[in-house]
């Protein structure tokens, strides 16, 4: 059974492709939202979604979250005495989906469709799949994020010739996508995007607000509890706002209490440099696509952030019209994971699909350029792949040495659009001997491939000898090695994950934990009573105590909720 | 038109096939094959469908052509004045837009008034009427103060940037087509400024493809902005002299011949290794003015060539780079050059010295090699150019392409056609350059 997961940065979800139609596997919560965060229980084991958010505020210091945007470096994340890289805590969340989709499916669960940003980078697309491979799962393919939103979109119009436009816009990325549709192909024309983008920056932006508003002190940023609580209560008043017109952002620290009001109309204008960053690549999409505005059928809305009044709005004055929000903008990346999984398996109901995808980035090589007979300018940047070149893709170029007495020659590999290569990012190294001879005879047939996963492969042959060179990558710090990747995968599986039947009572506690934290007087002590009472009946070990038990506690932090002028959590 | 069009064979088509029916073989074929486990194979129907498409196109446009100069007899008779232009055919996004015949150095033209009968929100329109807004503001500025302050033109395109007209994504780009026009339509006051400006704003140092993206005036910022890069390369004390050569051109057309005598030499080597970003930079009728008046001055005693080291420090031998020759051929060894040099015309683009031209008889055997081409070019000329060095045999050795068609499937036609040459004749020059212009009925 192949299943497609979303692995968001706030979010993750997974998804199947059954009977002809893709469906989301809700958690052991019931939930098809997990939330991406991992925190550490008290008793040492590993806790995934609810339960850890609600303990990024209680225990921030052994709760992590948003790691999604370190995959690709070397950024180490310290929970308690353990510390974990990116592709670790974002293994543990896979697992937790994957233990999700057996318990539903009851069979094991094996392979995966993953989706990443479409602007992810070959470090971050390899730390994906080394994430998979951590929690035991063939990662089939990376499949872009607007590609699959695309597709769960476009598989409902196959039939039909369309054209539109993917605005994807998650907790963390922003990527957009231009699509063809015909003869049951779907064709990606053109894909631009924004790694460091999404629903969080408009988060921190009114952090920062909400700062000066009440003359925080800096200090205050170094209270990871105090951030982390605050950036909740932040995130609940972006969401208001997409139902109503204002909202009241309160918290009270040590005995202080803080406020700010926030309507609409000042919540866009603290967030209009994040709002004109959309602008560029959805420009560079519809360049690149060689289609004008007017010729789409279609705007397509994903990701939670692309919910926000403000962006809807933009969206509209930019196209010159409303985009389409027929499908629920959290679910579509999942469900088209899951179209592209029914896709790889070949389902009969699929049969006659073809997807076909681009690579988002340019890449090539340093070169140099000659002036005159002995002056050159070194390091321009000579592209072997065009962007938005219709993946899988192989292009080979010939290059020769600078001078006759050259016995090597040093190819630096490249990601990016600027002429300097220095501007662009450093995908790796080949170093390569030349034999004896003159310049003209030294040539050297340099081939990029790029393939459907976005992955690079550069492999350099000097023509006279036909000696043929891989691309090794050399101290790019965010990769494992398989050697690595099979260590690492054992010591995560020594880890303790929290029993799947006991999370549900667990993310009660964990949310009542955090309540309790937030209220005070009667209630607090009112609350501090039922947590001892629920503690009580769960040890019991009986299903009949307890079951009636966590009904009627999970009631009461509803309204204590409710009654602390909180925003429902849950909502 | 040929039969045996090969892209057309692999998608099991013949030439009375048409856009829709070349999207559907594409289709039909796509389904047969497995990209991930045979992905020359994909590659290769790609390639056959892209050229097929642009053919397509191509075709059709001709057409169109066609029944337009069998028709307008009539409109003729009934108007005296030649007949306005038809809008551009709808069939192309055409992003490159207006597409007004760049040449270099010739006054460029005021913005053209915006004709009436669009609606109120169409995209051109509303990309003009902010054009026309810019232009004032920066009239305005030309005319207060002699000195062009980059911030206050920055500040300046970024209002227009900012205006809420420029929100629809369309009347954005043809706003940037507007501005890259007046850029390529060579300098006139206040382009310099303008030329950093835009760049930084519409990031076109950033992302090379957005230019490609803008026509042949884009084309030519793309150059100007690469041959711009090497300037400032340059060792600080060049920079300097050559930077108050450009101010003296941009100041005066007539120069002191203390001045000639000292600056022409400098002028010369800008032109020679800089040619499309100098004619954005200063006025080349003012250059033409100062080779008139340097031939006429008395011959110098004693040289006074400077000696230019465009060198950056000549690397040591296993310090290696690689080198591409791509941007080299417009930038030539003028070093030992005589002091009273002066191209006849600073054409931006010269042959390579050491690459001979191709014989006539030659070039024409290859080009008829070219099948009659499909392609939706901008206007002008278009053509694909090559050094080539051959082996003792006459075969090709080396072949490098030095400028593009804007085509790249014209460009490798042209290349097939090159190889499909071999072996060349024994009195074929070893090292040779041959240029293929695109036919000009197939761009438009």
């Amino acid at each position: 059974m192949i299943v497609g997961i979303d692995l968001g940065t706030t979010n993750s979800l997974i998804a199947v492709w059954e009977n002809g139609a893709a469906r989301l596997i809700p958690n052991s919560l019931g939930e098809v939202l997990t939330p991406s965060c991992v925190s550490v229980d008290d008793d040492g084991s590993i806790l995934v979604g609810r339960a850890a958010r609600e303990r990024l505020q209680t225990h921030p210091l052994l709760s992590t979250a948003a790691f999604k945007r370190h995959m690709g470096s070397d950024r180490q994340i310290q929970l308690g005495t353990r510390s974990f890289r990116p592709e670790e805590l974002s293994a543990l969340i896979l697992r937790s989906l994957k233990d999700d989709a057996e318990a539903a499916l009851g069979q094991p669960v094996t392979e995966a469709i993953i989706t990443v940003p479409a602007y992810f980078s070959d470090a971050q697309r390899k730390a994906t799949r080394a994430a998979g491979q951590l929690a035991g799962l063939k990662v089939d393919r990376l499949l872009n994020e607007p590609t699959a939103a695309a597709l769960a979109y476009g598989i409902h119009l196959r039939d039909s010739e369309t054209k539109f436009l993917v605005f994807d816009l998650g907790g963390g990325t922003f990527d957009v996508s231009v699509l063809d549709l015909f003869d049951n192909v779907m064709e990606v024309r053109a894909s631009a995007g924004d790694n460091f983008l999404g629903g969080e920056d408009f988060v921190a932006c009114i952090v920062e607000r909400f700062f000066e508003h009440n003359k925080l002190s800096t200090a205050f940023k170094n209270d990871a509890r105090f951030m982390q609580r605050l950036h909740a209560q932040v995130e609940l008043a972006k969401r208001a706002l997409s139902e109503s017109s204002s909202t009241t952002i309160r918290l009270s620290d040590n005995g202080a209490d803080y406020s700010m009001a926030l309507d609409e109309a000042s919540f866009e204008k603290f967030c209009a440099p994040l709002l004109s960053r959309l602008r560029d690549p959805v420009d560079r999409a519809l360049r690149d696509a060689q289609l004008p505005s007017t010729e789409l059928d279609n705007i397509v809305l994903a990701g939670g952030a692309s919910r926000m009044p403000m962006v809807r709005r933009m969206v509209a004055r930019m196209f010159g019209r409303f985009p389409s929000c027929d499908i629920n903008p959290d679910e579509v990346v999942a469900l088209g994971a899951a179209v592209q999984a029914g896709l790889k398996a070949r389902d009969a109901a699929l049969d006659e699909v073809v997807m076909t995808d681009v690579s988002p980035y340019s890449l090539g090589v340093d070169t140099s350029v000659r002036l005159s007979q002995d002056a050159y300018s070194h390091g321009h940047f000579d592209p072997i792949i065009e962007r938005n070149s219709v993946v899988p893709i192989s292009r080979v170029k010939r290059y020769f040495p600078l001078q006759a007495s050259q016995r090597q020659i040093v190819l630096n590999v490249y990601q990016g659009e600027a002429r300097m290569a220095a501007d662009n990012v450093r995908l790796g190294q080949l170093q390569l001997s030349l034999p004896n001879g003159p310049v003209e005879e030294a040539g050297v047939d340099v081939r990029f491939t790029y393939d459907v996963n976005g992955l690079l492969q550069v492999e350099a042959t000097i023509v006279k000898t036909q000696q043929t060179t891989t691309l090794l990558i050399e101290g790019n710090p965010g990769m494992l090695s398989e050697q690595e990747i099979a260590q690492r995968f054992a010591d995560l599986s020594a880890l303790k994950i929290h029993p799947r039947d006991q999370m549900e009572n667990r993310t009660l506690l964990a949310r009542a934990e955090r309540l309790y934290q937030q209220l005070r007087g009667d209630l607090r002590e009112h609350l501090g009573h039922q947590i001892i009472r629920f503690e009580q009946a769960l040890e019991t070990q009986d299903r009949k105590q307890f079951g009636p038990a966590a009904e009627g506690f999970g009631r009461l932090l509803d309204e204590l909720e409710h009654q602390s002028f909180l925003p429902d959590y849950t909502s | 038109m040929r039969d045996t069009l090969p892209f057309l064979l692999r998608l099991g088509l013949d030439s009375d096939t048409d856009a829709r029916s070349i999207r559907r073989a594409y289709a039909r074929e796509l389904k047969l094959i497995d990209q991930e486990q045979d992905a020359a194979g994909f590659q290769e129907l790609r390639d056959a469908y892209d050229s097929a498409l642009q053919w397509a196109a191509w075709r059709d446009r001709q057409a169109q052509q066609a029944a337009a100069d069998a028709m307008p007899t009539a409109t003729a008779a009934a108007a005296p004045a030649p007949a306005p232009e038809p809008a551009a055919a709808p069939a192309v996004p055409n992003y490159g837009m207006p597409r007004t015949p760049v040449t270099l150095g010739a006054a460029p033209e005021p913005p053209a008034p915006v004709p009436p009968p669009l609606p109120h929100d169409d995209p051109a329109q509303l990309a003009a009427a902010v054009f026309a807004e810019f232009r004032a503001a920066t009239a305005a500025m030309l005319q207060q103060q002699h000195v062009q302050h980059p911030p206050q033109w920055q500040a300046a395109l970024q209002h227009s940037l900012d205006d809420e007209r420029l929100l629809n994504i369309t009347a954005r780009i043809y706003f940037e087509a507007h501005i890259a026009q007046l850029l390529a339509g060579g300098w006139q006051p206040g382009n310099e400024v303008l030329f950093v400006v835009a760049g930084k704003l519409f990031h076109w140092n950033e992302d090379r493809r957005r230019l490609q993206q803008l026509g042949r005036a884009g084309a030519l910022i793309d150059k100007a902005i690469d041959e711009r890069t090497i300037f400032d390369r340059l060792p600080e004390s060049e920079l300097m002299i050559h930077r108050a050569a450009i101010v003296l051109l941009r100041k005066s057309d007539t120069p002191s011949d203390y001045q000639l005598r000292s600056d022409m030499p400098y002028v010369e080597k800008l032109m020679a290794y800089f040619p499309v970003w100098m004619a954005m930079m200063v006025d080349l009728n003012v250059v033409q003015q100062w080779r008139g008046r340097a031939a006429a001055l008395p011959p110098p005693k004693k040289s006074w060539l400077p000696k230019i080291n465009l060198g950056i420090s000549p690397r040591m031998g296993w310090i290696l780079f690689v080198v591409v020759l791509q941007l080299a051929r417009m930038i030539f060894n003028h070093v030992d050059t005589p002091a009273g040099f002066t191209p006849p015309n600073a054409a931006p683009y010269l042959a390579t010295p050491e690459f001979k031209p191709l014989p006539g008889y030659l070039h024409q055997q290859i080009s008829a090699r070219i099948p009659v081409f499909p392609l939706k070019l901008g206007r002008g000329e278009h053509q694909a150019e090559f050094n080539v060095i051959l082996d003792e045999q006459g075969n090709i050795y080396q072949q490098m392409m030095y400028r593009t068609s804007d085509s790249i499937s014209y460009d490798e036609a042209a290349s097939k056609a090159l190889r499909a040459s071999q072996p060349f004749p024994p009195e074929t020059p070893r090292k040779f350059q041959v240029t293929f212009t695109v036919p000009t009925g197939s761009s438009q």
